[in-house]
């Protein structure tokens, strides 16, 4: 188990620290060798962009012209051809290398007057619309005064942006619009001009803006002639400014020098934060042929959904397809409010007991059916509507059952009653969320868990300025939760866990690791499963979602194995059971699929069902999936007959005198 | 009759998903539809540059098609060939698609996270 806290990602491992360190260390790597920054203006940046792109090498020239005009010195020949050839051979790639071409500001170009009063100019544009201002701000106070006539010759471009513009909601100012067109075919220019240097809140603000696009520059040699080529400038220095910036920042702030600085007003460190987020995200999916498709990815997301007026980012739709819920961790209690009553089950024979929860810890200790266990459980919900333990042990215990809506059912009302066990209760129903599909509320969830665990953690607001694809916010909340791994389990508010160690705080883990399946990065979330095991190693429910992990990422014969450990500690456990006959299913051992699938159908059954006094009910949606999962199976097997059989309302044991043994 | 064009290798998937719909039960394909419930258009682009619209409709019938999506799509996603089958094989998940560019969306990009559920089979639950 050793092995496992010291290399997993997500634990914390011997120091705080560490867990960070490790991802900002995968950040840097990749800064040093792409120095890369590709803002993610707005949508309406890249169209116009595209269309100018049989203007680009114009553009590009007007700016070489209005730059060396400046500095004679600089060879631009060998660079012009570079790039001529590029804008001929590749398109919005061009574009696309301008994003993400480090943007460096001209030092050797701006007096320190010209810089303050760009730097005016600046926030003046800030006040406009979201990023995308800034980031043409920035382009525009580069550019702006070296050679106001370098723009003006340039005015078809900026004349259809401002067309285009004008049909884009953002783009108001004209000059905006100018800012842009020039961003089009200058920022290649100006990112290969400029010498990384002082002038961060420029470079800072148009990662920022951008999201954080990053783009892998394709030829590195670029940038050793840009830093060749670049005269020695003077940094400017009232660019500068020694800030004190929020870990994650410095990280980012790598790509640019070592020496370079931060001059990061408190949006902008908000933008870097987003930057980084998505950077980290990037930075493990980056490929070095789609620079351009990158960049048109997001646009289209974005814009697409703009254009298309219903913006499905989780703005207009639940998962479910109810228009108009969003789920924040505000909104995401908002099944307390509407106190539906729960479902109680007509005959339940536990309600006489005196104490029927100590009933159900004992029918869950002596390996009755989960069903019965969660009976008695629900006897005693019944006897104390506020029993927060009674509440959340009945949701669990339904959805180990693989009765996953009724489970929720209990679970939401043991987030009504609160303290511990309805903190707890806030993550098992995260996990529900994410096995009903329903991610978004998933995501909500976790971030009310977190807000009730670690109530000191100091969380930026989400940004909602525009509008954030559900990857943003997934990975928003990926960051909240390292946040809280790194504070480590001192910060966790008192009296939720008797399972914390100095380091970890297996909630937490649990927490990562569920937000990193709900992505689909299943080695992330091994990692901190198994980080999470470490704490609780008898934690049968864990054991079983190392396993869903495993077999989601590929790799099924471990997730058997994870799935044994948990039956070997619970050996009711039906959705264990269930989940090895999907992996049994899925590397093609149809027989035992089938076998354990009929074992988890009668494990469903309760007492009175046992001994085939009755079958099964018509079966809520728990049942219905083992079948389906059965009929799979006897269709792999080419047993059309058998298949046939597979319903709810067969008798299971009718399948024994067919072979299979369970 | 097939849904596939010979030269877009990665499009017998559809007739894989088609016959994964037409195999299932009422109840499980309602179920299937109402946790996705959306209307897929997928354009299709081979290396040669060949460009197919197929369309998986899991909202309205269960069912899917070749060319667009009737009446409207939810989701218009395109994708290379090879793009396409990695996403199938689970070689390549949506998100890391989307992020690296594979994977263009218009619509309700929500319904993109789904894509991975709608191609793959059986699913472990967490």
């Amino acid at each position: 188990m050793e092995s496992l806290v010291s290399g997993s990602e997500c634990a914390t491992g011997a120091s705080p620290l560490a867990s960070l360190l490790k991802h900002q260390q995968q950040d840097r790597s990749l800064h040093h060798d792409a120095h890369q920054v590709g803002p993610r203006a707005g949508p309406s940046g890249l169209r116009t962009f595209n269309q100018n792109n049989a203007n680009g090498s114009q553009e590009a020239d007007h700016f070489f012209n209005a730059q060396q005009q400046h500095d004679p010195g600089f060879h631009m020949d060998s660079l012009r051809r570079e790039l001529e050839a590029s804008v001929a051979g590749r398109g919005p790639i061009i574009g696309d290398r301008e994003w993400a071409s480090q943007y460096n500001p001209a030092s050797s170009s701006l007096s320190p007057q010209e810089a303050a009063h760009l730097e005016e100019q600046f926030r003046k544009q800030q006040q406009f619309t979201g990023p995308r201002p800034d980031f043409a701000a920035e382009y525009w106070r580069q550019q702006h005064t070296p050679s106001p006539s370098g723009f003006s010759t340039s005015t078809p471009p900026p004349g259809t942006l401002a067309s285009t513009s004008s049909s884009s909601t953002s783009f108001a100012p004209q000059r905006y619009g100018m800012g842009m067109g020039m961003m089009g075919g200058g920022m290649m220019g100006a990112g290969m001009m400029f010498h990384q240097q002082a002038q961060q809140p420029p470079a800072a603000q148009v990662e920022g803006k951008g999201k954080g696009r990053f783009i892998e520059l394709d030829d590195k040699d670029w940038e050793e002639q840009f830093a060749k080529a670049a005269a020695s400038s003077a940094p400017v220095e009232e660019e500068k400014a020694q800030v004190e910036q929020p870990k994650t920042v410095p990280a980012t702030m790598n790509l640019l020098d070592d020496d370079t600085v931060l001059d990061v007003s408190e949006s902008d460190a908000e933008l870097l934060r987003n930057l980084e987020d998505t950077w980290k995200n990037l930075q493990t999916n980056l490929t070095e042929s789609s620079v351009s498709d990158a960049e048109m990815a997001a646009w289209e997301a974005q814009y697409g959904s703009q254009i298309d007026g219903d913006s499905g980012l989780g703005m207009g739709f639940d998962e479910a397809g109810e228009p108009g819920v969003t789920w924040t961790k505000e909104n995401v209690d908002s099944f307390l409010s509407t106190e539906s009553p729960f479902p109680f089950s007509s005959e339940n024979a536990y309600e006489s007991m005196t104490d029927p929860f100590a009933e159900g810890q004992r029918l869950l200790a002596e390996g009755a059916p989960l069903s019965e266990a969660a009976l008695a459980f629900e006897a005693a919900c019944r006897q104390d509507p506020g029993r927060g333990e009674a509440w959340r042990a009945a949701g669990e215990t339904w959805a180990a059952d693989e009765r996953e809506v009724k489970g929720i059912r209990a679970l939401e009302k043991a987030v009504a009653c609160g303290g511990k066990d309805g903190v707890a209760a806030w993550m098992s129903l995260a996990v529900a969320y994410v096995n009903e599909g329903q991610e978004l509320r998933a995501l909500a969830t976790l971030e009310k868990w977190l807000s009730l665990a670690y109530p000191s953690l100091n969380v930026p607001a989400p940004d909602t300025s525009h509008p954030v694809s559900p990857w943003d916010t997934s990975n928003r909340v990926i960051d909240m939760f390292l946040a809280a791994a790194r504070a480590g389990p001192q910060a966790r508010a008192p009296g939720q866990s008797d399972e914390l160690t100095d380091i970890v705080d297996p909630d937490v883990q649990v927490g990562l690791g569920v937000l990193f399946y709900s992505n689909s990065d299943y080695e992330r979330a091994r990692d901190c499963f198994e980080a999470a095991l470490s704490v609780r190693p008898t934690d049968f429910l864990l054991w079983n979602r190392l396993g869903a992990t495993l077999a989601n990422g590929g790799l099924p014969e471990e997730a058997i194995s994870a799935y044994r450990r948990a039956l070997d500690l619970r050996p009711t456990f039906t959705r264990a059971t269930y989940n090895l006959g999907v992996s049994c299913l899925n590397i093609g051992c149809y027989q035992e699929a089938a076998e354990h699938l009929l074992a988890a159908i009668e494990g469903q059954k309760n007492r009175n069902e046992v001994g085939g006094t009755g079958g099964p009910g018509e079966g809520d949606e728990g049942s219905q999936n083992l079948w389906h999962t059965l009929r799979r199976s006897f269709l792999c097997m080419d047993r059309h007959d058998l298949a046939e059989l597979a319903h709810p309302t067969t008798d299971v044991s009718v399948f024994r005198s067919h072979g299979f043994e369970f | 009759m097939t849904l596939s064009d010979s030269d877009i290798s990665s499009s017998k998937l559809f007739d894989l998903i088609n016959e994964g719909l037409s195999a299932m039960e009422e109840g499980e394909k309602k179920e299937q539809m109402k946790k996705v419930n959306g209307i897929f258009e997928m354009r299709v682009k081979s290396a040669k540059g060949k460009e197919g619209v197929w369309t998986i409709d899991l909202k309205k019938d269960g069912s899917v098609y070749k060319g667009n999506a009737k009446p409207k799509a939810d989701v218009t996603i395109s994708l290379s060939d090879d793009t396409f089958q990695q996403l199938a094989d689970g070689k390549l998940n949506g998100q890391k698609a989307f992020m690296s560019g594979k994977l263009k969306v218009k619509g309700n990009i929500m319904l993109a996270t789904k894509l991975d559920t709608v191609l793959k089979g059986a699913q472990a639950k967490l």
